[in-house]
């Protein structure tokens, strides 16, 4: 696999690791974008950026995705070239983050939702995003330029 | 990791200082202390987020829940020195069309 020989070659360029679906393991995935972010001299605000996006996702799946309590979030972090690569696999419901409509932001705070605007920042942040069901799970790759 | 809430009281204005993040896993706790001072009876509060490092929708989400609860009697939430990558979420979530959002603490406390 690509991604393995990406591993010995270049590990501080490569980080995977998996969070169990439950929201106290942001905490696990802070420190290890932080610890990515260090190694790679990635800028704070792009850093910010990835951990939200990424903390949303993983949200999500916490509070609407699950068919039961033992579902795994599994994310790869790859730099190259100045661009980072993330992909993310779930086991799930499925669900295309893609289909979530924009939300209304411009109301005042009496009509305001908060649904969506996860998505929202995603869309905002990363400069590319494809998603793709298969083999039972969620798969979603972002692409952002550093 | 973990998020610290500080509080203090002055003519009238109430100050919350934030440390650390306010996401899905600390927002809870945050709601819950801010909705209850509200119903106790404040009504111009300050959130100090110099020491914010972090925030999420699930952060935003209080906010919105306080600034209403606020709106109904009156009162109002400001918010003071914002990290730059903090004050784009407000930016790119359009919560700066309700929130208004200060320099410094000083400014906060003056526009009551």
């Amino acid at each position: 696999m690509g991604n393995n020989r990406q591993l010995q070659t270049n590990g501080d360029k490569f980080s995977s690791f998996s969070l169990r679906a439950d929201l106290a393991e942001l905490k696990v995935l802070a420190e290890n974008i932080e610890k990515f972010g260090e190694l790679n001299e990635i800028p704070g605000k792009a850093l910010f950026e990835v951990n939200l996006v990424l903390d949303e996702l993983f949200t999500n799946l916490v509070s609407y995705g699950c068919f039961s309590d033992s579902h795994t979030f599994d994310i790869m972090l790859l730099l190259e070239d100045g661009v980072m690569l993330m992909e993310i696999k779930d086991d799930g419901k499925p669900f295309n983050p893609l289909e979530i409509p924009e939300p209304e932001i411009q109301c005042d705070c009496d009509e305001r939702k908060i649904g969506g605007l996860g998505i929202h920042f995603m869309r905002k942040m990363m400069d590319d995003i494809e998603y793709s069901w298969n083999n039972g799970k969620n798969r979603l790759k972002l692409t952002k330029n550093i | 990791m973990g998020l610290e809430v500080g509080e203090n009281k002055n003519d009238g204005v109430i100050i919350f200082s934030l440390k650390g993040r306010l996401d899905s896993n600390t927002s809870n706790d945050f709601e819950e202390r801010l909705l209850s001072s509200i119903q106790g009876g404040e009504n111009k509060i300050v959130l100090d987020f110099e020491n914010l490092e972090y925030i999420s929708s699930a952060g935003l989400r209080v906010l919105l829940k306080a600034a209403r609860e606020l709106k109904g009697g009156d009162g109002k939430l400001v918010l003071c020195s914002l990290k730059d990558y903090i004050r784009e979420v407000f930016d790119l979530s359009g919560f700066v069309s309700f929130l208004p959002i200060f320099d410094t603490k000083d400014e906060c406390v003056t526009s009551f």
